[in-house]
């Protein structure tokens, strides 16, 4: 899974009309838009780098886009976890609940 | 991903994008890209803390440490750290160091009531000697005690031992090492009979299997952890299997995770050999060459007092179990026994001995341990369901067993501090060996120590009231006259009864039987169970209690005289680790004021003690040993005047100053290489003591299977360090293996061919039936020991499990790691961490201040129910003891596994409850 | 009289102290960690991690040159790092921008992280060494707690 920060900048006046159409996007959701400067702060979700560069791509190509670009980027590569294969049954080790907030 | 931490790091991205486009992040903070100067020295030398022994180098400039890093020629860390030792250099310099011994005083003279008042290191001594002089006259030399460590340098554990027990005649010197591996020392000694592991650290490397129990390396042994975690990236076939009693960072890497109720270990272990057995997996190849079987008696007590005498009236209840226990269901099926049934302890001065048994015998010994019995008795979190638990126990047995699975155990503290430390060690044995897991690269039983040389001092040195250096003991009439030889001491001048251990030497303290106590290189008024006794006993009862340190803390607090220690930088030294490595280093710096070498502190203070006031006629209550009188060590005064002494002789010229020693000169000294030594020129002489101590000692391993190098090999530039025994220059990977230990005899493949114990009467599983003995050459003993409940369980009143132990953070009493800011603001308190559901029903919740109480006393403690570090399974609490204001030695117990003397800090009922 | 007697006692019996601590005397509950007695029970002092969000603190002054950097940022819901998990590496696993430090990126792990310094110390490679997994054990996160005592360590005398 890909998380990434856009910055998207809007001209005056076009900002409601963006966010509306920023959150129709599959995997995108706004957060934070400021009306005075016409800015606009989405995470966008992509299963891969190349779905995520289309994803911008796709920003870029709403109507009345200043400026589209992925400021930051978080990514989980498998390939550091360990490789863990067990039995399914012992594939729960932490199942138990001991943790505050899978106990509430 | 699941949902909550995608929501988290979105916010993250947000809010760092925020700061980016909005905020302006100033530069300053940013990190400058500093590098090392030249004008820096560097010098390999080893880490201070855990029983790991990491390699690092230290840089000097102006005479202070300014930089440290992680060696990577060290074949123990390869240039890698954990966050304590990237600190070593910084422990040194916290503003408090004690500088200048400190006496309390009124009007100008000693007053046990006064405040410490700085004095000079003459009066230090003048009035440690009028106070030693006035004890030693009343009570004799057992009136007088040493509490030492496994933190001590080689050369410092081998001066105390020698001033201590060739000197003043007394073998009340033991080390905090005591609570940290003494069960681990008497399952080697009982197994195998030679003390400490077969394997070394590259076991990791080539093993399948590594099976924890009690052993929280990621925190506790952080660098071997690293290299666990890296084999198992690595080789597919790993696995790693975590037992606690809780869930801890070490679960966080496990495939499989079991958590059992307190003391059960001792019926999993037998559940595995059952099902060797039972699998008809015995290799028996292994097994008939190599190994006999053995037991002993069950009611051996739990190591306290037998007396009720000194206990608090809440304490009498479980006091009363040392003395008779009543069986409950579990034990009963486990010993073979009617539940209820009463037992008295008869045993509990006579828990070591053991017999042989026949296979048929140990059979039986385990036969009751079958998958429902110890699944049902030591499942140890409610919230599990006992299937899921039985397929893990499942497991377990079957990675053990499958064959060609390399398999190696580490254990730590949750053996070792255990009231039956002794016997779950050799049960570990027992499996390896049951299955001919032992001694070679990738299989064995892995006895891990805590403490930086626990090994190389308090075990190899033999600062134990019982020991000598290299395995011989103060009760065998040979091993005296060895030492007595090589010490030039009269013949008969060791006393032969072993002395105090650590737990008695503070009973003595309580009691009256000890009143002069020096301790050095340890906290052990803050790391001993049950502190209230001891504590108020040095502060309230007739005595004089001295403490070398370098930080103030809890023992300096209740000491009558200070005296301010140098730092392991500070002096030459050396420290042996878990893998039998011996390493060495220089003086990098000055200790600050008038602060000294341990080395240094005994040496000036020997000069005080002439042989006329030692050497004489002693008495010695309870003394009873073939060749002397009852109650008395002898005179020895006319042989010492053979032997060119005089009466006036000090224990400086006699112990230290020997002719042999003087010959080392410090100054033309090859290994020096401008390194200054403060021991050297404080005391005034032109001789290399630490030289001359580690030379000596070198001497009773050499030839006896504990061999070191000389002193200058550890100093050469390629050497990190050697594994003993070191046998024509080349060190020892595996021991009891042929192919790499050059003490096994030839053919034999391998041979267990440790000398002590090797001697044995035979009977059935319940007793002796025949007291000749016989002769064990060569062999290991697999033993079989059953299930004892501990002396102490949760019920109405004290209603939860309390388990203390340390934090990665932190190293032992916190002296050192709390003055480092960075460690302290990681983590600045000890918590107590408890389960939400716990503290929800005592109207407790994260952050709160909780009473913690037992039995022995009350502390207060901020409650952690977060759970990203230790989760605990409901009814169980842990809290680690690094923090002096959380005082949580005053609520354990002080029980101890019977044989060994170890304190069991891991269980004891409390109640918590809202402050 | 009798007043000037009583008030010359008082004086005395306060100035008592004071003269013991300019001789330098130190009452033992004025030493160590926690300033008490050890028959006190003192109440733990409450403390705070940085609720900051990565990306938001400033790097943290390292205590010598290559010492490993702390964590500036809050890591709640980023523990524990177990085998299946490790959501530190999300951001700091770089190796393109290994050693190097961006303005507003999560500090890239240094070549050191991917070489494996027991079986091929000369190669650096693109994974993260399994050495290095578990950042917790070297890099950890800084409260709001005060120092008990002043370390005067300096790595720029």
């Amino acid at each position: 899974m890909n998380l990434s920060s856009i910055l998207v900048i809007t001209p005056s006046g076009h900002l409601g009309p963006t966010i509306d159409a920023l959150n129709k996007l599959e995997g995108v959701e706004v957060h934070v838009s400021e009306e005075q400067s016409g800015r606009i702060i989405a995470t966008q979700e992509a299963e891969s780098i190349e779905a995520e560069v289309e994803g911008i791509k796709r920003i870029k190509a709403l109507p009345g886009i200043l400026f589209a670009e992925m400021v930051f980027h978080y990514f989980e590569d498998e390939s550091n976890a360990l490789p863990v294969e067990l039995p399914v049954e012992l594939d729960n080790n932490q199942s138990v609940c001991r943790t505050e907030s899978a106990c509430n | 991903m699941d949902i909550n931490r995608r929501q988290f790091i979105k916010t993250g991205l947000v809010a760092a994008t925020a700061a980016n486009i909005g905020l302006t992040l100033t530069d300053a903070a940013w990190a400058e890209a500093k590098t090392f100067s030249k004008d820096w020295r560097w010098d390999k030398a080893v880490c201070r803390f855990c029983g790991v022994g990491c390699g690092i180098k230290v840089a000097t400039h102006n005479k202070k440490i300014v930089a440290t890093m992680a060696d990577p020629d060290a074949p123990v860390n390869r240039g890698l750290n954990c966050i304590k030792g990237y600190f070593n250099g910084k422990i040194l310099y916290g503003k408090d160091r004690l500088t200048q011994p400190l006496l309390r005083m009124k009007n100008g003279k000693f007053d046990k009531q006064g405040k410490f008042a700085p004095v000079s290191w003459d009066r230090a001594f003048d009035e440690m000697e009028k106070q030693l002089k006035k004890t030693h006259k009343e009570l004799g030399p057992s009136g007088l005690a040493i509490m030492g460590s496994g933190q001590y340098t080689i050369q410092e554990g081998y001066a105390a031992v020698k001033l201590m027990k060739a000197g003043l005649r007394s073998n009340n010197i033991d080390p905090n090492a005591r609570h940290c591996m003494a069960s681990a020392v008497a399952g080697f000694i009982q197994t195998f009979g030679i003390d400490e592991p077969s394997g070394n650290y590259d076991d990791i490397e080539h093993t399948d299997t590594m099976v924890l129990w009690g052993a929280n390396m990621a925190e506790m042994h952080p660098i071997l952890w690293t290299r666990i975690v890296d084999r198992r990236k690595k080789h597919d076939k790993t696995r790693i299997v975590n037992l606690s009693t809780f869930s801890n960072m070490s679960s966080d890497m496990a495939d499989l995770e079991i958590i059992f109720k307190p003391q059960t270990d001792l019926a999993i272990q037998n559940y595995i050999a059952r099902e060797i057995v039972k699998r008809d997996a015995v290799n028996w190849d292994f097994v008939k060459k190599h190994c006999v079987f053995a037991t002993g008696p069950y009611d051996i007590g739990y190591g306290m007092r037998a007396t009720d005498k000194y206990a608090y009236k809440a304490e009498k209840d479980t006091q009363q179990k040392e003395n008779i226990k009543i069986l409950d269901k579990y034990e009963a099926i486990g010993q073979r026994k009617k539940t209820g049934e009463s037992i008295k302890q008869n045993n509990r001065t006579s828990a070591g001995k053991h017999w042989l048994i026949q296979f048929e015998e140990f059979k039986k010994g385990v036969e009751p341990y079958t998958l429902d019995f110890v699944a049902e008795l030591s499942k140890g979190d409610p919230d599990e369901s006992l299937d899921a638990y039985k397929v893990k126990l499942k497991q377990l047995a079957d990675w053990y067993i499958e064959s060609g699975r390399k398999v190696v155990s580490f254990w730590t503290m949750g053996f070792n501090q255990h009231q039956r430390g002794t016997w779950v060690n050799e049960q570990a044995y027992m499996n390896h060996l049951l299955l001919g897991k032992q001694a070679h690269p990738g299989n064995g039983a892995f006895s891990l120590t805590g403490q930086p040389s626990a090994c190389g001092t308090a075990r190899e040195v033999g600062t134990f009231s019982h020991r000598l250096p290299a395995d011989m003991v103060v009760a065998n009439p040979k091993h005296r006259a060895r030492a007595e030889d090589i010490w030039k001491l009269p013949a008969n001048t060791l006393n032969p009864k072993p002395g105090s251990h650590i737990t008695k030497i503070m009973r003595d303290l309580e009691d009256g039987s000890v009143k002069w106590l020096w301790v050095q290189v340890c906290n052990p008024f803050q790391g001993t169970g049950n502190a209230n006794h001891w504590i108020k006993a040095a502060r309230e009862k007739d005595n004089f209690v001295i403490v070398s340190d370098a930080y103030p803390g809890v023992s300096t607090k209740v000491a009558d005289l200070v005296l301010p220690a140098a730092m392991i930088f500070e002096k030459w030294g050396g420290y042996g680790n878990a893998e039998r490595r011996t390493q060495l280093w220089r003086e990098q710096v000055p200790p600050p004021g008038d602060a000294r070498s341990d080395v240094w502190q005994m040496l000036e203070f020997s000069k005080r003690i002439k042989i006329k006031d030692v050497w004489t006629q002693q008495k010695l209550p309870g003394l009873k040993s073939a060749g002397f009188v009852d109650g008395q060590l002898p005179d020895v005064m006319a042989e010492a005047k053979k032997m060119g002494y005089s009466p006036d002789s000090t224990l400086y010229e006699v112990l230290f100053a020997t002719a042999e020693a003087k010959k080392m000169k410090y100054a033309t000294d090859p290994v020096t290489k401008g390194h200054d030594n403060h021991t050297v020129t404080s005391l005034g002489e032109d001789w290399f003591p630490e030289k001359a101590l580690f030379e000596e000692y070198a001497i009773f391993g050499r030839g006896h299977k504990h061999d070191l190098a000389h002193f200058d090999v550890y100093y050469r530039d390629d050497v990190r360090g050697l594994k003993w025994p070191v046998v024509n220059g080349k060190e020892t990977h595996w021991r009891f293996n042929e192919k790499y230990d050059p003490y096994c005899k030839k053919g034999t493949e391998y041979d267990f061919y440790g000398p002590a114990l090797k001697a044995l009467p035979s009977g059935n599983i319940d007793k002796i039936t025949n007291k000749e003995k016989t002769k064990l050459t060569g062999k290991a003993k697999i033993f079989f020991r059953p299930y004892a409940a501990p002396a102490e369980e949760p019920d109405k009143n004290y209603n939860m499990w309390l388990v203390t132990g340390r934090v990665l953070e932190h190293w032992h009493s916190g002296t050192m790691t709390r003055r480092v800011p960075e460690l302290h603001r990681a983590v600045p308190n000890a918590l107590i961490y408890m389960h939400a559901k716990d503290a929800k029903s005592r109207g407790l919740k994260n952050r709160d201040i909780a009473w913690l109480e037992s039995r022995r006393g009350k502390i207060k403690v901020m409650v952690d129910t977060k759970g990203d570090r230790s989760r605990m399974p409901k009814g169980s609490v842990f809290v680690p003891w690094f923090d002096e204001a959380v005082f949580i030695n005053k609520v354990t117990l002080d029980t101890t596994c019977p044989i060994s003397k170890q304190m069991d800090f891991k269980k004891c009922a409390v109640k918590v409850y809202k402050a | 009289m009798k007043n000037t007697i009583s008030v010359f006692i008082v004086t005395l019996f306060f100035t008592l102290p004071g003269m013991a601590l300019s001789g330098n005397a130190v009452n033992d509950k004025d030493m160590g960690l926690s300033k008490t007695s050890v028959f006190d029970t003192p109440t733990p002092e409450p403390f705070k991690y940085s609720d900051k969000f990565p990306g938001t603190s400033q790097v943290l002054p390292r205590a010598y040159p290559d010492a490993p950097p702390q964590i500036p940022h809050n890591i709640d819901s980023f523990k524990p790092v177990t085998a299946k998990s490790n959501m530190c590496i999300g951001c700091h696993n770089n190796p393109s921008m290994r050693g190097k430090t961006v303005k507003g990126m999560a500090t890239p792990m240094p070549e050191s992280h991917y070489t494996d310094r027991r079986h091929a110390p000369d190669k650096v490679t693109d994974q993260l060494i399994g050495a290095r997994y578990v950042c917790t054990q070297c890099h950890v996160p800084q409260s709001d707690a005060k120092e008990l005592v002043d370390n005067t360590f300096d790595d720029k005398k």
